[in-house]
């Protein structure tokens, strides 16, 4: 699943290491993998690899842009 | 006054006549700022594949060719300059007030964009930066093209690409920092700007700050203003206290942003990440090529639901196994070598005629107990942290993380902690040093106070022989019943620890995941063997040593006395009624006692608790009195008492040092104890009944 970053609601502990890291309104994003257990899960974002518990990924808000791109499972971020 | 000797009275004397030049690194985690800090000072700061080695920050000197010495100071890595974590702060902290001379930002060359919001961020405090394109080998396998002369223009300071594992442009990355240091005029670098809503209240905020006094220049003004529209906390505790006006001001900018339906922080932060990634775009040519992605096959393998925690075991079972087959022979050398060595050191003694108790407490307390420590520890230590490194500069590292931050999060850690862990295989001190990788405090003394739980390469040196002594073939599930015990006890004191004294909210877990890279041999060799294991060895060696001088004397006093009536002897006695309700009897206590200053010991110590010697030899005595004397329930609960119980010595030492406070070492004493009691009796007791249940 890839798309594009609309917003971030999170506590600044959060949002600042996000923020930092390039997660911003606009930047392009896409949900690689998930870890063995389920959770987290591997976002790629820019040229390199994150990985982000579910429950602090569904604060970004993110536009779909492309929802069966390659290696997608399920149903992450709401929009 | 290059001839003065160094001494240090006269450093000093050179420092007031002359200043040193000062040269910060600074950089993302990951990038090689440690390898081009050891490049250039030929120290071993620890290197790894993995985010957030440097949490202090080090220092160290390059001599120059004209005799000048130069100070080179690493800095934490850190994505942005925030004070959001410790590392952020001290990097922060140290270029507000530290005034270095010359910046060295280290610039991962395959990941422009994101490394450049860092530079833009350094170039808004100071206009002394030179950049340090690194990785540039890795960029060009990619398709990178990056023109750095194009990328120099741009920003106005010097860029030098770079390959700082081979040491390619680090000669020339300092010399461009010697000339940014001595220039003093003031270059045109880049200034980001922020669009006109962020800009204005920037201005205002300014001004506010101007008037409210201090020595802070205009560039550091604007600076703090930004801060402040973020709501950096280190900012608003320095400004806001008392001033009201600004108090208004920030009010009146987060309803405007509010109102735009954005906040500052986001709009500062989008804004430069902008800045940056439209300035990489015009200085890189990206080819596209089609190699084998081997990263995302390993990923596939090492993420995947079936096979990921049987690759994972197999990984650190080879590992394990690898470590045991090959220590046995330098042990072995080793043991040979003390034997000649405490031969030689009493018949010199006795040439000497040093009075019995003397050579006694030297030869048959120090240089025999610390010899056995040497020979048993270092061997399977040394080995452990080679392979270890391998798998770390590999990237494999932040894999496992990745893997178990959800088993971690049941017990309310998180995934990094087990770094910590696996590290503590090798040894329990530098596991709890590698806990600083970990940002949240309270998850990293989490890590600390359960490091011990894992048996280190010292118990393992005991564990060993002794579970292949008394099971035989089923020696193999007597060890992975141990590494599930010890493993299972982590999870439970993590558990009951996040939810009594270390309680706290959900710790957050963003871990940035690196390509997997070829480990360097070099430096594995400097860093693992020199810098880790060797180190680590000659610091245990000096805590053991008053200790295994008491034990002798404890076994040998009051002179002339059989083993029951020797100091030894009423500790026995004593710790055979403490024992009794867990099954253990006061010689396996007593020697656990006496092996908490190493942990190797332990098998010697049992030797002079049992009363078959005085001193700490290793004699076959012991394995043939075992074999006959324990149970095989018996052995098992000793075992387990064994691989859980207190940290030693020199882990306490360190667990108060890393801690802050020696309070957290207490707890970890605690901890472990109660959980090596539990775990014992639960073994004990519940075989026995499994035991009945088998023969009704």
């Amino acid at each position: 699943m890839e798309g594009t970053v609309v917003s971030l609601e999170a506590p600044q502990s959060l949002s600042h290491r996000l923020l930092a890291l390039g997660v911003v309104p606009g930047a392009r994003i896409r949900r690689v993998r998930s870890a063995a257990l389920g959770d987290p899960v591997q976002f790629r974002i820019g040229s390199f690899y994150l990985a982000l518990r579910s429950d602090d990924a569904q604060r970004v808000q993110v536009r779909i842009t492309c929802a069966d791109c390659p290696r997608d499972q399920d149903g992450k971020q709401d929009d | 006054m290059q001839t003065v000797p160094e001494t240090r009275m006269e450093n000093r004397t050179i420092e007031i006549l002359s200043k040193p030049l000062t040269i910060a690194i600074i950089g993302n985690p990951n990038t090689g700022k440690s390898t081009v800090f050891n490049a250039l000072t030929g120290l071993r700061q620890h290197v790894a594949n993995w985010t957030g080695k440097t949490v202090e920050k080090a220092e160290g000197w390059v001599k120059l060719p004209s005799g000048e010495r130069v100070c080179v100071v690493d800095l934490p890595g850190t994505y942005a300059l925030h004070s959001e974590s410790p590392e952020e702060r001290i990097a922060c902290e140290y270029l507000l007030s530290g005034n270095p001379d010359a910046v060295l930002v280290v610039v991962d060359a395959t990941n422009l964009a994101r490394n450049l919001y860092l530079v833009l961020q350094l170039l808004e405090l100071t206009s002394k930066v030179v950049v340090a394109l690194n990785l540039m080998d890795e960029a060009q396998s990619n398709g990178i093209q990056i023109n750095s002369e194009e990328l120099s223009r741009h920003l106005g300071v010097p860029v030098i690409p770079m390959v700082a594992a081979r040491g390619d442009g680090v000669r020339e990355a300092l010399e461009a920092c010697l000339q940014v240091a001595r220039s003093s005029e003031p270059s045109q670098v880049f200034k980001p700007h922020y669009g006109a809503l962020v800009e204005s209240f920037v201005a205002r905020i300014a001004s506010l700050l101007a008037q409210a006094g201090g020595t802070v220049t205009t560039l550091h003004r604007r600076w703090f203003a930004l801060r402040l529209l973020e709501g950096d906390p280190v900012a608003t505790d320095r400004w806001t206290r008392s001033n009201h006006r600004l108090l208004t001001i920030l009010e009146e900018c987060r309803k405007e942003s509010e109102a735009w339906g954005t906040s500052m922080d986001i709009e500062i932060a989008r804004s430069l990440h902008q800045q940056a990634s439209d300035l990489a775009q015009r200085v890189t040519k990206a080819a596209s090529c089609s190699r084998w992605d081997w990263t995302e096959t390993l990923d596939r393998l090492l993420t995947d639901r079936r096979l990921a925690f049987p690759l994972m075991l197999a990984l650190f079972g080879g590992v394990f196994w690898l470590t045991a087959v090959a220590a046995n022979k330098p042990s072995e050398w080793l043991e040979n070598v003390v034997s000649w060595a405490v031969a030689a050191s009493r018949s010199l003694a006795e040439a000497l005629g040093v009075p019995w108790w003397i050579k006694g407490i030297v030869v048959d307390g120090i240089i025999l107990g610390l010899g056995s420590v040497l020979a048993v520890m270092f061997p399977p230590m040394l080995l452990f942290f080679v392979f270890y490194a391998i798998l770390e500069d590999l990237g494999l590292v932040p894999r496992i993380a990745f893997n178990l931050d959800r088993l971690m999060q049941a017990v309310g850690s998180q995934g990094k902690h087990c770094l910590s862990c696996m590290v503590s295989y090798g040894c329990n001190i530098p596991g709890v040093l590698a806990a600083r990788v970990i940002e949240d405090p309270r998850v990293r003394l989490l890590a600390i106070v359960t490091s011990p739980l894992n048996p280190c390469n010292g118990r393992w040196g005991n564990l060993l022989p002794l579970s292949l002594l008394l099971f035989g073939n089923y020696a193999p599930l007597v060890l992975v019943g141990l590494i599930s015990i010890s493993f299972f006890a982590v999870l439970l004191a993590t558990w009951v620890l996040s939810r009594t004294v270390l309680k706290g909210g959900e710790s957050l877990f963003v871990l940035e995941m690196p390509p997997f890279r070829r480990p360097s041999l070099k430096k594995i060799f400097y860093h693992t063997v020199i810098g880790r294991a060797v180190t680590t060895q000659y610091r245990a060696l000096l805590v053991a040593m008053p200790f295994c001088a008491l034990i002798w004397l404890f076994s040998n006093l009051p002179t002339g006395a059989s083993f029951h009536d020797t100091l030894t002897g009423r500790l026995v006695r004593y710790f055979t009624v403490v024992g009794a309700p867990f099954g253990l009897d006061g010689s396996m206590l007593t020697a656990c006692l006496f092996a908490i200053p190493a942990k190797e010991i332990a098998l010697a110590s049992l030797a002079i608790t049992y009363g078959l010697q005085r001193n700490l030899a290793e004699p076959e005595a012991i394995f043939n009195f075992l074999r006959a004397h324990w149970s095989g329930l018996e052995a098992f609960t000793f075992l387990v008492f064994y691989s859980l119980y207190l940290p030693c010595a020199y882990t306490f030492v360190v667990q108060a040092r890393e801690s802050g406070h020696w309070k957290w070492a207490v707890v970890s004493g605690a901890v472990t104890l109660l959980c090596a009691l539990i775990f014992t009796s639960l073994a004990r007791h519940g075989g026995s009944a499994l035991i009945a249940l088998w023969n009704v």
